[in-house]
């Protein structure tokens, strides 16, 4: 019997690769390959404001176990020169300082559900860590063909219990890399409030890294284009850098 | 029996001519007066079915909802300006009105004026009307009532605003509850410098500030507080076609004399009434415009073409008559014309004057070569009439077959269409030979008055040129055809790029005062018009709408009763909230102001500029223009320091010393703190809303005349013009919502399907049907066929050339491709017809005659559609370039393919 199974085994293998991995294997690596354990990075970011015009800001920004705590700071254009914002524990506590008044102010918790800065992002969205892994249950729709890559695409839907972002996201995963390339996200009466384009994706350190995302507010129709213009992830956090003392900086 | 009717036409025309003359004067002035009864309507719903339920929705709200059919002032000028302004016109617009020179009994248009907010009610119900999320984050300001206590409970609530449970001010509601926040501190600061500076404070102007501070601004007003709105309510609706005139201008007439009152202030009327006013009013005079100038250019080209001053005037006067028949026939069958269907006046005197150009044609041909009256009057009737009713018919019956489709805009136009070339065609062979005949024996009898025995000698009236051509293409059939094949294919594929043009707004008048103003009210309050509507049996069922409609992709906000009556859950939640603000208040007192106390008065007017400076930074990041504004009317830019705000005014008024500052600072607080205190324990009134409470400019806003039925408003969060699918995924969604969905955007998302769809299957019977009369006609299947080939490529041609020349196709031009087939098929039935009377190699002749005949009509057709250019409104002017584009195309063709067959067929015989 064991001579058999033994024999076997190959044969079970190679069925096992010719199926592919499954999903929760895929978020796995889409999980790892998007959370660097640390990163330090320069970037801007396009928003449409309330009467129609494009406005560009540019930031600074700094993240650490991966995406765990991160701090952005704004430097331009000049309006916001030196407004910074502190994310710890996933986005769970959030503070903003405000040069003009010289005051840190704390947001509460759910704030982490709003708008970050006006994008269409929110501050969630842009928290790290095992999200998609904790708060939700996957599984692969199909594979298709989307900008020309080869891709898994994934329903993520959430676990009431563990207070997902979204009740529900599909994910297009590039087969090539497990790299995401697109996310649409649902809400509660399952309409297609929000979608996410990562494009430009560069190797960087090892990482691949999508220079652009383009978050698209189906609702609002506004979008919003967040750019890397620099990036490394050989940066490490000196001590007390992720502190309310470091904002003022 | 075509001949024997021609020929007794002729003959009656000759030998009966006073009796003719007579019936014809008889059967005009019945179908004048008849004529009298035909009226238009200005909308754009009346071109869907007749029992479309978007179009009954769509009525039956106009009919019932005093809302849906309002007439809109928009002020411009300084704040206070404006305002004065909307106090002096309310009372005397809603005077009974006289329109002078029209009315003698004074006329009541307008039934209410809403231009304020209802105060009163507010007054008694704003926190029932306030969410518990808000309520939970404001009452910590309806605590105390003395200064120091409200500035202090002013900025922890202002802290509070920026962790709102979810959206925060990412939505444009919460812009707007941000900035009524922002211009109530505003409005309070004003008052507290005020007292600062003079140690006095009118009590109106405190409770003015309190007001504000507690309920926001009673007036419409922009978001650049430079334009304000009021809504008239008339006592008419959309659907009173002819009180839409009176009623607008009576309205612009007292508008008018306020006006001279307020020379600062700019003012002008708009909404869905003056709109409708303006359209119907500039649509007329644009139509008639268009017709006057047709008459003059045809009258003129036919002058230059017979040689001769009478031809153009029998023609036209002929077609005058027929126009008249049509007129009064159509009144009787569609007695009231749409956008579309008041156009077939302008279409048949297009089509309609080739009937006189035929006839006259052959007439004088015959004349020319010396018959006698009778014989030429016969000979002339037969050598055109066969072409002119065959042609008369094969265009009515491709009229008649936009009647296959579902859409009032086609199916009427081509009725009151064919109906009306009918009526012209009768009157082209019954009235036409009778001024002939009239107008050769006046010549005659003046030639005998002069001494003249003969004749003029005959004038050869044919185009050389042209008859030229055709010998040139006779003799090279292949050339010509290549060619054709070529130019056909590549415009063939042009045609293919064509794109869809879906914006309304390139269809309406350009330039229209209420379609400006339409503009300015979108750029300053940031209020689109395109609205969608949904109707409901209960407040209940609208608060259902309303959540259901608010939850879809497409929509940005939804107003309807529910906001002013929360369900019962939602109240009873908000009591405890209300009773704690009640008992706290109750319980505070204002104590007066110590010297002691200023510091602290400074210290949370400081953190109160911080705040606000906090709250423009986010405004800035978050995109919010409005907010990131009014913060920096209040506190100044970032990039320079404040050095006149509001604040550094009142830090400045600060240093007139302790006692001073103290003193008039308790002036303020016993002027506003008595005031503020009644008015929250006011406000903190926990009886349950009802319908029977709301105040009657709320209600009529939101419910039927009769109380039972209540109307929900629907906003799209993008622009249904520029993006089709967001249109259509706006009037799908909002359809799951309700099967009832109606307004604008739903209603053009389905005129766009049906008048596409009607388009088509009228086009492929236009064919058949054609195809068919022509196969009964010529008796012959290849010369049906043959006949029909230039209309086929000169539509592709006219599409393909369209493409080039930079057109796209819209609701309007896209009726372009039926009529074209109905007109276009003219021009080959005439030249095919005189060529089988000719005989075998006759190119010169039909091309010269007839063919100048086709050239002049096809130019007389261009100028009657080139003259609604003038029409203002621009859905004319790109149906006009279109049939320009078609006619041409279609002349083309003929000339070339025509005596190319000619040469290839009679080169077999």
């Amino acid at each position: 019997m064991k001579l058999k199974l033994l024999l076997l085994s190959p044969f079970l293998l190679l069925i096992a690769h010719a199926q592919g991995p499954t999903a929760d294997q895929i978020v796995d690596r889409v999980t790892n390959i998007m959370s660097p354990e640390n990163s330090h990075s320069k970037g801007s970011q396009t928003i449409i404001t309330s009467s129609g015009k494009e406005r560009v800001f540019e930031f600074e920004s700094w993240a650490a176990e991966k995406g765990k705590s991160t701090l952005t700071r704004y430097t331009k254009p000049a309006a916001i020169r030196g407004q910074a914002f502190l994310m710890l524990n996933n986005a769970d506590d959030i503070w903003s300082y405000f040069p003009r008044t010289k005051r840190i102010r704390k947001l509460a918790s759910h704030a982490k559900k709003q708008k970050m800065q006006g994008s269409d992002f929110t501050y969630e969205d842009m928290g790290g860590g095992d999200v998609f892994q904790k708060k939700f249950k996957s599984r692969i729709l199909t594979e298709e063909t989307r900008d020309g890559a080869p891709t898994w695409k994934i329903e993520m839907s959430g676990i009431p219990e563990e207070d997902p972002p979204y009740p529900k996201i599909i994910m297009w995963v590039r087969q090539s890399d497990y790299y995401p390339i697109a996310l649409d996200y649902y809400n509660e009466k399952d309409f297609n409030t929000k979608s996410l384009v990562l494009s430009d994706i560069q190797l960087i350190e090892e990482y691949p890294t999508a220079m652009e995302m383009v978050m698209t507010d189906n609702k609002e129709r506004s979008s919003t284009t967040m750019r890397t213009l620099e990036i490394t992830y050989a940066w490490e956090p000196p001590k007390g850098f992720f502190s309310e003392r470091n904002l003022k900086k | 029996m075509r001949q024997r009717l021609i020929e007794k036409l002729a003959d009656l025309a000759v030998n009966k001519t006073r009796t003719m003359l007579w019936i014809v004067a008889g059967v005009t002035l019945v179908t004048m007066i008849l004529s009298g009864g035909m009226s238009m309507t200005p909308k754009w719903s009346d071109m869907l079915p007749e029992g479309d339920k978007r179009t009954i929705e769509f009525d039956r709200i106009l009919e019932e909802f005093q809302s849906a059919s309002s007439i809109i002032v928009v002020a411009q000028g300084a704040e206070t300006d404006i305002k004065a302004f909307a106090d002096d016109l309310a009372p005397r617009v809603l005077d009974s009105l006289t329109i002078p020179g029209k009315d003698i009994d004074p006329a009541i248009y307008v039934r209410r004026v809403d231009y304020k907010a209802d105060l009163d009610f507010l007054k008694e119900h704003a926190f029932m009307l306030m969410k518990e999320d808000d309520l939970k984050n404001l009452k910590d300001v309806f605590q105390e009532p003395c200064l120091a206590g409200l500035l202090t409970n002013m900025n922890n609530s202002f802290e509070k605003e920026f962790i709102q449970p979810e959206e925060s001010i990412s939505t444009r509601e919460e812009e707007d509850g941000a900035l009524i926040f922002l211009n109530g501190i505003n409005s309070w600061l004003e008052a507290m410098e005020l007292t600062l500076k003079t140690g006095n404070i009118p009590a109106p102007t405190a409770e003015a500030a309190v007001d504000k501070l507690l309920l926001g601004e009673p007036y419409f007003l922009s978001y650049d507080r430079e334009a304000l709105i009021m809504n008239l309510i008339p006592t008419f609706s959309m659907i009173d076609a002819f009180m839409i005139v009176d009623g607008t201008d009576a309205v612009q007439a007292v508008l008018n004399e306020v006006l001279l009152d307020h020379p600062n202030v700019q003012a002008g009327l708009s909404g869905a009434i003056a709109v409708g006013r303006d359209e119907m009013v500039y649509s007329s005079k644009g139509l008639e415009i268009s017709m006057g100038l047709s008459f003059f250019l045809i009258g003129g080209l036919l002058y230059m073409a017979f040689r001769m001053a009478m031809a153009p005037a029998l023609a036209l006067l002929n077609l005058i008559v027929g126009l008249i028949w049509a007129a009064g026939i159509v009144a009787v069958v569609v007695p009231v014309l749409n956008i579309m269907t008041a156009m077939f006046m302008v279409i048949l005197i297009g089509l309609g004057i080739d009937f006189s150009i035929h006839i006259i044609s052959t007439f004088t041909e015959m004349r020319a070569k010396g018959l006698p009256l009778l014989d030429a009057t016969q000979a002339g009737l037969k050598k055109s009439g066969g072409g002119v009713s065959t042609g008369a018919v094969t265009t009515s019956v491709a009229f008649l077959a936009l009647m296959v489709g579902d859409s009032r805009a086609m199916s009427e136009l081509g009725l009151v269409t064919a109906i009306g070339l009918l009526a012209v065609m009768v009157s082209s062979f019954v009235l036409l030979p009778v001024f002939l005949v009239v107008r050769e024996r006046r010549y005659a009898k003046k030639r005998i008055k002069k001494g003249l025995t003969k004749r003029a000698a005959p004038r050869d009236l044919t185009l050389k040129p042209l008859g030229n051509v055709g010998v040139f293409i006779q003799n090279n059939p292949w050339i010509s055809l290549i060619s054709v094949v070529v130019v056909t294919v590549l415009l063939a594929f042009s045609a293919r790029e064509i794109t869809f043009n879906h914006n309304m707004m390139d269809m309406e008048a350009e330039g229209l005062p209420s379609i400006m103003l339409q503009d300015t009210v979108q750029d300053k309050f940031d209020l689109s018009m395109d609205f969608a509507y949904l109707v409901s049996e209960s407040v209940d069922e609208s608060r259902e709408l309303k959540n259901k409609a608010k939850e879809l992709p497409t929509v940005a906000s939804v107003e309807d009763i529910s906001t002013f009556i929360p369900s019962d859950e939602q109240q009873a939640r908000r009591v405890p909230y209300i009773s704690e603000i009640h008992a706290l208040m109750e319980s505070a007192d204002a104590a007066p102001i110590r010297q002691a106390d200023l510091d602290l008065i400074r210290q949370e007017i400081e953190r109160l500029e911080m705040n606000i400076m906090e709250f423009q930074s986010m405004a800035f990041l978050g995109g919010q223009d409005k907010v990131y504004s009014r913060c920096t009317e209040i506190v100044g830019s970032e990039e320079a320091p404040p050095e006149n705000t509001i604040f550094t005014r009142i830090y400045g008024l600060h240093d007139q010393g302790p006692s001073i500052v103290a003193s008039k600072l308790g002036v303020f607080q016993d002027s506003y703190a008595e005031y503020f205190k009644s008015s929250v324990l006011r406000m903190a009134n926990t009886d349950p809303i009802t319908l029977e409470m709301l105040p009657e400019s709320i209600v009529d806003r939101y419910a039927s005349k009769d109380r039972s039925l209540f109307l929900t408003t629907v906003l799209p969060s993008g622009n249904i013009w520029q993006d089709k699918l967001f249109m259509e995924q706006f009037s799908s969604e909002l359809e799951t919502v309700s099967e009832r969905t109606t307004g604008m955007p739903v209603i053009m998302r389905a005129l766009f399907d049906i008048i596409g769809r009607d388009g088509r299957n009228a086009a492929y019977l236009t064919l058949i049907l054609v195809y068919l009369i022509l196969l009964i006609d010529f008796r012959s299947f290849k010369d049906a066929l043959i006949a029909m080939l230039p209309l086929a490529t000169g539509a592709i041609w006219m599409v393909g050339l369209m493409q080039i020349f930079g057109f796209q196709l819209d609701l309007m031009n896209v009726m372009a491709l039926p009529l074209i087939l109905g007109i276009g098929i003219d021009d080959g039935v005439h030249v095919v017809h005189r060529w089988r009377l000719e005989g075998p190699r006759s190119a010169a002749i039909v091309l010269s005659s007839t063919g100048k005949a086709v050239l002049l009509t096809s130019l007389t057709t261009i100028l009657a559609f080139g003259s609604m250019m003038f029409s203002p409104f621009r859905g004319y002017a790109s149906l006009s370039w279109a049939l320009i584009f078609g006619v041409g195309a279609c002349f083309l063709t003929t000339m070339i393919i025509l005596p190319a067959f000619m040469g290839l067929l009679d080169k077999k015989k």
